[in-house]
């Protein structure tokens, strides 16, 4: 089982004060996949890959990424794997090449196989043509392309991506999904954060559910759509919210589960075309206006919504 | 060799910073330069005497003398006055030096000559500055009307007239007891007599080195020209001064690109590389130091050939180089190791590194004050900017290698605790 497990975390804890960031995180990423941590802001997922990175130490658990110790064996952990921060992490008064050349040294590459490779990654970027100007002349896009580029010269087994595509234009974000699914094509084993649906459902093999310093869900799409009983989700805005009004949506043949808050009622039906008549009809009955009506077919969005209150955006 | 790739990465990014080379090298270049224009030269100059720009002066003599007494029975005039012979000090070869003297008849035509900026300085000796001489009685005092935005030239001229003022006040107290003690003796002295003694205080005066010579510049005695003359001495400790200050700047600055890279993210991104942290530590370290040894390489070779700057010989200020910049080095890193963003680091630049360079500047504010020299020393011993200067005047002035030593251990010393807080405040961050 070692084998096949690029990454096993266990138990991993980080606090910063009071502020519980990481609380009793493990999963499991298989080799050669695409793992995704999705989350809000502020979930943990940063401060969870930092650790896998050996840029924090963990407060307590450890994990092994492909099979080294981060507690124990930092920087064998560190020869192994590839990181993309978050931010741009460039030297802005150097080029591309130059860009690459150094952080190839800091690999510990050298000579002609350094830059052989530094070739060939600007090839798979598409700068080669740019290669001699200054990073700060470059655009946002162009800036990410070089910023994943920089984590792939020495070929790590593993690469650790932290939202690489915040702040780029759609274009840029197209080509960089691209290249993920390469890397994973190759032989790559991917470890993902993002807080967008559309790319962790797109990209990812698996997936992690994080919120508030936990992982609240692990599995492949399908299971985690299966978790949370595959429901179609149902909002109503009503004019008015009663009591006896929810009791009565309650009963009707199909709907699975009620919840209110505000003015807002949320039901879980397995089919939201058989059951809408029959809210209407109840809610003319009991006196009450539907406002509006929004209706979420299972993905993960309702999955992190299901499992956590609230949606991805909040 | 990663810790070389660093060190390369950053030195470079160093020397192309525009406003880093401001400060590495124009500025303390500029500030002794200015200095030296101030003072009329180099030292490398063939004059070693300080070249002081010849005043422009105007003269009114308006003097009518006194008809009793010829003050200067040795030429034709019988009734030479006191102006005359102020007139005669003032534009004598003795003097030509120092001011080019004219002469005009009206106390309104020297001042016209001053606003018009033709002179720069308007001597007016009233009519009654003969019998002011001779009796003390109020409404002689000579006029010095200047140009308000020069200093130098007015205060020499003034320096001489008083002086000259002074030798008449002896002659008149000098008569006056002379007088007084013969009538006491029952004597009454003709004339004749008195004006022999005045005569005679009068060629006193005229000759008198301290009235006309005083202000001669000469060339220091050939011992001390062995080392250095005045200028250079004064140039020396100067750009030593400046080296110093700007070089502990440096160290800082290096320092900060700590900061800097930690906000760009780079730094984060060094330490998930196979590169040890301790190496990329060392690397930014070597490059603070590299930097720091390489801008005064640079100030020291300049200045030499441009002020004549003596800076001693190889190995005295080897020693004084290595740990200074070791210092200087360490200095920045312990400061950068209690600020978090390089905004703080404005506040540092602008504190406590121009505070403390300002406190080891005080042995060079103070070292022509003797009543002070001794303070200032001890106060710019107090910050480690105090301690690289003293090494520095050390290896310039040829101090024994006991004392260079002495003065390199404490420097390391500085260094040694310096480095280790900056070092474990940096580690416990990073960790």
């Amino acid at each position: 089982m070692g084998d096949t497990l690029a990454i096993q975390v266990q138990d991993l804890h980080r606090s910063f004060g009071q502020n519980r960031a990481v609380d009793g995180v493990s999963f499991d990423v298989l080799r050669g996949e695409i793992f995704s941590l999705l989350g809000p802001n502020g979930a943990g997922k940063t401060t969870t890959i930092s650790m896998l990175s050996c840029l924090l130490k963990a407060d307590s658990g450890d994990a092994l990424l492909m099979g080294h110790s981060i507690s124990t064996e930092p920087q064998l952990v560190k020869a192994s794997i590839g990181v993309v921060p978050q931010e741009v992490a460039l030297y802005s008064d150097l080029s591309a090449r130059e860009n690459l050349l150094f952080w190839g040294k800091m690999q510990g590459l050298r000579g002609s196989p350094l830059a052989r490779r530094v070739d060939e990654v600007l090839e798979v970027i598409g700068l080669t043509d740019r290669q001699k100007e200054r990073i700060s002349t470059y655009s946002g896009g162009m800036k990410r392309r070089v910023n994943i580029a920089v984590a792939l010269l020495h070929k790590p087994a593993l690469v650790i991506m932290d939202e690489p595509t915040v702040g780029i234009d759609p274009q840029s974000r197209r080509s960089i999904l691209d290249n993920v699914k390469q890397l994973r094509d190759q032989g790559m084993t991917v470890l993902y954060t993002t807080h967008y649906m559309e790319e962790a459902q797109e990209l990812s093999d698996h997936v992690g559910i994080m919120d508030h310093g936990r992982l609240v869900a692990v599995g492949t799409q399908r299971e985690l759509v299966k978790s949370v009983g595959e429901l179609d989700r149902i909002q109503l805005r009503l004019s008015e919210l009663t009591e006896g009004f929810l009791e009565t949506m309650k009963t009707i043949e199909g709907i699975r589960d009620v919840t209110s808050g505000d003015d807002i009622v949320t039901v879980l039906a397995a089919d939201s075309n058989r059951v809408l008549p029959r809210l209407f009809e109840s809610a003319a009955g009991a006196g009450v206006r539907i406002v509006s009506v929004d209706i979420q077919e299972p993905n993960l969005e309702a999955v992190f919504l299901r499992l956590t209150g609230r949606a991805l955006r909040d | 060799m990663q810790a070389f790739d660093i060190a390369l990465k950053d030195i470079r990014h160093s020397f192309t910073s525009l406003f880093g080379l401001m400060f590495m090298f124009a500025v303390p270049l500029l500030i002794v330069g200015l200095f030296t224009v101030a003072f009329g030269g180099t030292v490398t100059s063939k004059r070693q005497t300080f070249s002081i720009p010849v005043t422009k002066v105007v003269l009114a003599n308006l003097d009518t003398g006194d008809q009793t007494v010829d003050l200067d029975p040795s030429d034709a005039d019988p009734s030479t006055t006191a102006g005359d012979i102020l007139t005669r000090v003032l534009a004598s070869d003795e003097m030509k030096e120092l001011m080019a003297v004219t002469t005009v008849t009206s106390a309104k035509a020297a001042r016209d000559t001053v606003d018009s900026r033709t002179a720069e300085v308007a001597i007016i000796i009233p009519e009654a500055f003969t019998k002011t001489c001779r009796e003390g009685v109020p409404g002689g005092a000579v006029e010095v009307y200047q140009d308000p935005t020069i200093t130098l030239g007015p205060g020499i001229v003034r320096a001489v007239i008083s002086q000259f003022a002074d030798e008449f006040a002896s002659v008149r107290i000098m008569t006056s007891t002379m007088t007084a003690g013969l009538t006491a003796a029952g004597i009454t002295p003709s004339p004749d007599s008195v004006s022999q003694a005045v005569r005679r205080f009068v060629e006193g005066a005229m000759t008198n080195e301290a009235a006309t010579g005083s202000l001669k510049t000469e060339a220091p005695p050939a011992k001390q020209q062995k080392s250095a003359s005045l200028l250079a001495t004064i140039l020396a400790v100067n750009m030593a001064a400046m080296m110093v200050f700007y070089v502990y700047y440096t160290g800082t600055a290096g320092a900060e690109s700590i900061l800097l890279e930690q906000e760009q993210g780079t730094l984060q991104r060094l330490f998930t590389t196979r590169t040890a942290p301790a190496v990329v530590m060392q690397g930014k370290m070597l490059a603070i130091l590299l930097t720091t040894v390489l801008q005064m390489l640079v100030l020291m070779l300049v200045s030499a050939l441009a002020f004549g700057i003596r800076w001693g010989g190889f190995l005295p200020i080897a020693i004084a180089l290595v740990p200074t910049a070791l210092c200087a080095s360490a200095f920045g890193i312990f400061l950068m190791s209690f600020l978090k963003t390089t905004r703080q680091a404005g506040v540092v630049f602008g504190g406590i590194v121009t505070a403390t360079g300002m406190l080891a500047l005080a042995s060079v504010f103070t070292m022509n004050v003797p009543s002070a020299a001794r303070l200032g020393q001890r106060v710019a011993l107090l910050v480690p900017q105090g301690w690289s200067l003293l090494a520095f005047r050390q290896a310039m002035d040829g101090a024994s290698f006991g004392s260079l030593f002495t003065t390199a251990a404490v420097l390391l010393a500085w260094t040694a605790v310096m480095f280790l807080v900056g070092r474990a405040r940096m580690a416990r961050r990073f960790a």
